[in-house]
């Protein structure tokens, strides 16, 4: 509304007249000119113009809404008349129609029949075109109330779904219809997919031979897939049932299995578990699987999913695998003839025995055997009998070896012997003499009686070499000096050693001897009183007289006793002998005095020691009051926890304890009072410095110990007066030494005692 | 120009078209809420009536022309701007 015109219309009429004739030639742009506020205008001469329809052009503004509406769509769509002729489309048909054969083409089809164009369609998708127009027509003439289906069509880019509806305009009579082209590539894809993924699903579970299982938690119900029959062996038509199932399954592993199902609803964790089950056949089988609990809407466990795989041949192989391996690994490192370890595991073993020596502190022995004239047995008799023969000897060799020690053979008739933790490398001449001896025995092969001999060389860790190759090769060394020396012999690399070796085959093949030939005697150290300068007791003392090299030193011959083993008997003869002399002088009416023999460590050890002492007392009759056992420090600490106990029992009979050489070793107060002691006897080296302050101090420091302890305390080595007087203001109890007399064959004992009856002055100690 | 003054009109419409439909609702709808009790009105449809039209010489619908009170005055279209209207009218004090 221009209210500016407006109000000239009144005042100038004539104007109005002109324009209207203008309007009337050019009637479009009235409409412009008064804003589409004005229906009808009249020229001066009356004739109207009609400017605007009534309703009929309401009603082409509801179509043309519509319109817009249809056009917002994203569906392609069509009017067809009932003839089939596309009446119009909407926007999204514009568009589909450069790209779908079912649109009609260029121009968006107006006009034109669709049913003739979906006839006439040629080419990728003229069967579905075919197909559309029977059912448009069906529509058309009212023999299908609505038609609807799904076409594929390609772009080059990618894969189009479309579904095609029909409707008809009117359900009374065939008027025309609404042709609908939709997109549904989107769902159509899931579809496909969920298909497919199904699909593929199945047949990853039909190859693999996965079992599939369903566990209706509500109904109980057990669900297998075909699979799962084949695994377990049972008919499918027979069903399956959680009970059933349990049944198959081994009682021993049930109880896991069992547990974690239970674990998998409560907890609702995926479980894995691998059990046996007796398959229908009866046969075994290894079953791998996995289970899931599913939830339900409400969050709740309505059901238990899981596979089950025949992990049976994947078993079998992994344990034949093992075997196998097993059996490599040991091929690798053993000799293939006689199965012992060959030079690689061998020199893992030296590099081991080198590591733990080196730590601590101990030596390793390397023995290189080479046999003499192996090479005449193999040339005359064959290589078969060499073998035998060769078998032979390694048996041999292993028996007389200890369980640490390592035969090898190194190869041809070579033999290497590792000794490991080695305390006197000397001993390693005991063990290459058993082996020479072992060897050198007749072997009885195929009835026929070889004999052999070997010459062995002998290197030590880390006197001879530090690393593996380097005592093998002095171990070689020394085998050919064996067998330069005439063979059936051994020689260590280092002279020394030979010489040390020699000393102590000496010893401990005379030593064996001496039992034998009563070169061991005792002397009796005597014990004073250092009140009333009586005797007390004695201290037993071995003496070992050789027929040829004369006395030879217990500080020698003791070690090689105790390494050998002879300390057991030698131990029991001094005990013995001891006491059968104490018997002697009690006999002879002498005082009763107390009777001290050493003890080593390696007699504690022995079997029955104990009964042993005690049988030996009840024999001679001696109370076990006056027999004293001296053991040393260093012995204690060996195996306290045993010895303890031995000891404490010995003294509950009776028997004294005494601490010798006390304060040469591991002294200290802790270990005294563990250990049931009696008498603590003060090492030589602090009786020398007693004039000095400071050793005057050490012993007084040691007596108190002692006395605190309720022990007595015994000097030893005392050599001078001005000893025994400083010892006896001390409080020292009893003395022994040179001052108060030697050591002393049995008589000059009995002649020390039978002056001292006399006096009254005998000791009971 | 008091409250008692009697408003006359007449609307001229083309039969039941767009612009005149709506110009009667409208003029309506005015009178009944700033002329209550005091406004008559005369509908003359041109079709029907063509010659009164043009002795009235009314070139276009919807037309409306207060006849009374004085200035007669003249109002081309729908009318659905109901403050230029009332200003036409002379009735601007009523715009609140």
């Amino acid at each position: 509304m221009r209210l500016d015109r407006v109000a000239k219309f009144d005042s100038d009429q004539e104007e109005i007249a002109t324009l209207l004739q203008v309007l009337h030639e050019t009637g479009q742009r009235l409409e412009e000119l008064t804003a589409g506020e004005v229906d009808t205008a009249t020229d001066p001469e009356g004739r109207m113009l009609l400017l605007r329809g009534t309703r009929e052009q309401l009603e082409q503004e509801e179509v043309a809404r519509q319109a817009a509406i249809l056009n917002a769509l994203p569906e392609h769509i069509a009017l067809l008349d009932a003839e089939g002729i596309i009446l119009s489309v909407n926007d999204g048909w514009r568009l589909l129609a450069t790209a779908s054969s079912l649109c009609g083409g260029p121009g968006q089809g107006l006009g034109t029949n669709y049913l003739a164009v979906c006839d006439r369609a040629t080419g990728r998708g003229s069967k579905d075109a075919r197909f559309a127009a029977d059912g448009i027509r069906s529509v058309l003439n009212g023999t299908s109330p609505s038609f609807s289906f799904d076409y594929e069509w390609n772009s080059p880019d990618e894969t189009r779904w479309f579904q095609l509806t029909v409707t008809p305009l009117s359900r009374e009579r065939p008027k025309g219809a609404i042709v609908m082209h939709g997109d549904i590539s989107a769902s159509k894809r899931i579809q496909s997919d969920l298909v497919s993924l199904a699909e593929r699903l199945s047949l990853a579970t039909d190859v693999a031979k996965v079992g599939v299982w369903e566990w209706d938690l509500a109904t109980g119900l057990l669900t297998w897939d075909e699979t799962m029959y084949a695994i377990y062996g049972f008919p499918q038509i027979a069903g399956m049932s959680y009970e059933k199932w349990a049944a198959t399954v081994y009682p021993a592993d049930l109880p896991e299995v069992e547990a974690k199902l239970q674990r998998a609803i409560h907890q609702r964790s995926d479980e894995r578990a691998e059990f046996r089950i007796t398959a229908a056949d009866g046969t075994m089988r290894y079953i791998s699987a996995a289970e899931r609990a599913v939830v339900d809407r409400s969050g709740s466990v309505c059901r238990v999913i899981g596979v089950n795989i025949d992990a049976t041949e994947r078993r079998n192989a992994e344990e034949k695998l093992h075997r196998n391996q097993a059996i490599m690994t040991h091929l690798a490192e053993h000799d293939f003839l006689t199965d012992l370890p060959n030079q690689r595991l061998l020199r893992d073993r030296i590099e081991q025995a080198i590591k733990m020596g080196e730590r601590n502190r101990k030596k390793v022995a390397i023995l290189s055997l080479d046999l003499n004239g192996f090479k005449h047995i193999n040339d005359s008799l064959g290589h078969a009998m060499g073998d035998k023969l060769l078998v032979s000897i390694s048996k041999r060799l292993v028996k007389t070896a200890r369980a640490s020690d390592t035969v090898s053979r190194f190869g041809g008739d070579e033999f290497i012997v590792l000794l490991p933790q080695t305390d006197y490398p000397e001993g390693a001449s005991v063990a290459a003499s058993r082996m020479l001896e072992a060897i050198a025995a007749i072997h009885s092969i195929d009835q026929l009686e070889l004999q052999v001999t070997g010459s062995i060389g002998i290197s030590v860790y880390p006197d001879d070499g530090l690393d593996v190759e380097t005592l093998i090769k002095n171990a070689d060394a020394a085998m050919y000096d064996a067998k330069e020396k005439g063979g059936t012999n051994f020689q260590f690399f280092h002279p020394n050693m030979n010489i040390r070796a020699i000393e102590r085959q000496f010893l401990e093949q005379n030593l064996r001897r001496a039992m034998e030939r009563d070169e061991l005697s005792l002397h009796y150290q005597p014990k004073y009183d250092l009140r009333t300068r009586g005797i007390c007791g004695v201290e037993a003392l071995l003496r070992w007289s050789h027929p040829v090299r004369g006395p030879i030193s217990p500080a020698t011959f003791i070690p090689v006793a105790e390494d050998c083993g002879l300390i057991l008997q030698i131990g029991t003869w001094v005990l013995e002998e001891t006491c059968r002399q104490a018997r002697a002088w009690l006999d002879a009416g002498l005082p009763k005095i107390s009777v001290a023999v050493n003890v080593s460590g390696r007699q504690f050890q022995g079997h029955g020691f104990e009964e042993n002492v005690m049988a030996i007392l009840d024999e001679f009759r001696i109370a076990p009051e006056y027999l004293e056992l001296e053991v040393t420090e260093s012995v204690l600490m060996k195996s306290p926890e045993l010895i303890v106990l031995m000891l404490r029992s010995l003294r509950q009979k009776g028997v004294r304890i005494a601490l010798d050489d006390f304060g040469t070793g591991y002294s200290s107060l802790s270990y005294l009072r563990r250990f049931a002691i009696d008498t603590l006897k003060i090492d030589q080296s602090f009786v020398r410095q007693i004039d000095t302050p400071d050793g005057a101090s050490i012993v007084k420091a040691i007596i108190h110990l002692g006395s605190q302890l309720g022990m007595q305390i015994v000097a030893e080595g005392v050599e001078t007066e001005q000893e025994a007087t400083m010892l006896e203001s001390l409080h020292c109890d009893s003395a022994q030494g040179y001052y108060f007399s030697r050591p002393l064959p049995p008589g000059g004992v009995a002649t020390l005692l039978e002056r001292s009856v006399p006096s009254g002055a005998t000791s009971a100690s | 120009m008091t409250n008692s003054e009697m408003f006359k009109f007449c609307l001229y419409v083309a039969d039941d078209t767009l612009n005149s439909r709506q110009a009667v609702a409208n003029l309506r709808a005015l009178c009944d809420r700033y002329l209550a009790g005091r406004h008559e009105i005369e509908l003359v449809d041109v079709f029907k009536d063509p010659d009164r039209a043009m002795d009235d010489r009314i070139f276009m619908t919807p037309t409306l022309v207060k006849l009374a009170p004085e200035p007669v005055e003249r109002i081309v279209g729908s009318l659905s701007q109901t403050n230029l209207v009332l200003q036409v009218l002379g009735l601007e004090e009523l715009v609140a």
